[in-house]
């Protein structure tokens, strides 16, 4: 296990995953969609005139491009003027399928779904808002008469509010994973410390619990910029935000524990005990407590982190190797610290002895 | 801009003169990929100053054998 941390391969390796996280999170592109309508308020049965602006699409001039307005499972009404004005920007023409409402609601989201031969299908949840008008819905459209999907391809889910975004779940998401894996590296070792008290385990507990420290500092930092891109603030008062804050202070707490003890033993015995309670606590307020609210933060009534479809296959691709990466950056960066501690125990002990 | 367009193709789109400039928010990942690299530079900083102490230390021992 000691050997481990003098050998290079690792650390060559968590450089190159590194690399292709970084390289492959910024290269690969948003599959493209739709960023916004120019009316979303319509009338059923009236002529509709409505521009879309596309994003990341690069089309041309006789390219066949279709427009779909989904008003249930059943009623898809294909539009018959499209017109390209720009390479991002559509104009929808032609007198709107009426709606006639026979529930309630006086209205309908309708969904806007576009397609393109080469980019496949662009789907605008909640596009328009159509009023129960004066024409009748016609004959339904059925889903089977719709295009073919696309074939796979290297490109991250075009999401609306979060756009580009979606590549922070590599940097952002993929650092509090690698901080919990730290974390359970600390209080095993702390543990380990209270059974058998050498200095050497505390020093271990130790680099990783202030690495593991820095990372959940990355984590806030970039969770904060993040939320200020979708959510329009930088902090809000929300459960996951704040329960992760205070778990948070609970590990600053150690590090500031740790500081306030000259005695190595004493230093090393009640630290190692906090850890152990640290860690205890964290569970509750990270993991347990946000399953239990409801939070504006993913996943929410499952992983605290991301929702059951917020990781599409070509994310994984990259945030699999993101979270390895940053876990072994942070084992080699914990194994300096403990290196380092470990030569200024050894002084200690030879100053000592003098 | 020419550089950004070199590294993120999605800026060079941006940077065809589209009136929504960073519609893509791209730039709050760039700022995120920032704070990894600041951090982990205040990280390397932090362990220069105390392999210095170590160093000072040592070379005080060595005067004091000699």
């Amino acid at each position: 296990m000691y050997g481990f941390i003098y050998q290079k391969w690792w650390k060559i390796l968590t450089l190159l995953m590194l690399l292709y996280v970084f390289i492959a999170g910024f290269l690969v592109p948003l599959r493209p969609g739709i960023l916004e309508v120019s009316e979303s308020r319509v009338v059923g049965g009236d002529s509709l005139q409505v521009f879309v602006t596309t994003y990341n699409t690069q089309w041309q001039e006789g390219d066949l491009i279709q427009a779909f307005i989904k008003y249930d499972s059943v009623h898809i009404w294909s539009v018959p003027g499209v017109t390209l004005q720009r390479r991002n920007k559509l104009l929808l023409q032609g007198r709107l399928l009426g709606w006639r409402s026979n529930s309630r609601d006086q209205y309908v989201d309708a969904t806007l779904i576009l397609h393109h031969p080469r980019d496949g299908f662009m789907v605008m949840p909640s596009a328009f808002t159509i009023t129960a008008g004066s024409g009748e819905l016609e004959a339904p459209i059925w889903v089977e008469q719709l295009p073919q999907r696309a074939a796979w391809s290297w490109k991250f889910p075009f999401r609306s509010i979060l756009y580009e975004t979606i590549r922070n779940t590599f940097f952002h998401v993929a650092i509090w994973m690698a901080m919990f894996v730290l974390l359970v590296v600390s209080l095993v070792y702390s543990i380990k410390y209270l059974l058998n008290p050498r200095l050497e385990y505390d020093a271990i507990t130790s680099s990783f619990a202030h690495v593991a420290i820095v990372w959940g500092t990355m984590g806030m930092i970039t969770g904060s910029l993040w939320a200020r891109a979708t959510w329009g603030t930088f902090w809000t008062n929300d459960p996951k935000l704040n329960m992760s804050a205070v778990a948070m202070m609970i590990y600053v707490a150690y590090a500031i524990l740790r500081a306030s003890i000259n005695d190595d033993d004493r230093r090393a015995q009640l630290s190692s005990a906090y850890n152990i309670f640290a860690f205890m606590a964290m569970i509750p307020l990270v993991i347990i407590i946000p399953r239990l609210t409801s939070s504006l933060h993913p996943g929410n009534g499952g992983n605290p982190a991301l929702g059951g479809e917020d990781l599409d296959h070509t994310l994984r691709l990259i945030f699999y190797p993101a979270v390895i990466g940053y876990t072994l950056l942070g084992v080699w960066m914990a194994s300096l610290l403990y290196r380092l501690r470990r030569i200024e125990i050894r002084n200690l002990i030879a100053s000592l002895q003098d | 801009m020419t550089i950004m367009s070199l590294i993120v193709p999605t800026a060079g789109v941006l940077a065809q003169g589209d009136h929504y400039a960073n519609t893509g928010k791209i730039y709050t990942v760039i700022a995120c990929v920032s704070v990894i690299l600041i951090v982990i530079a205040i990280f390397l900083f932090y362990l220069e100053r105390r392999i210095k102490k170590l160093e000072l230390s040592a070379s005080l021992d060595e005067i004091g054998n000699y």
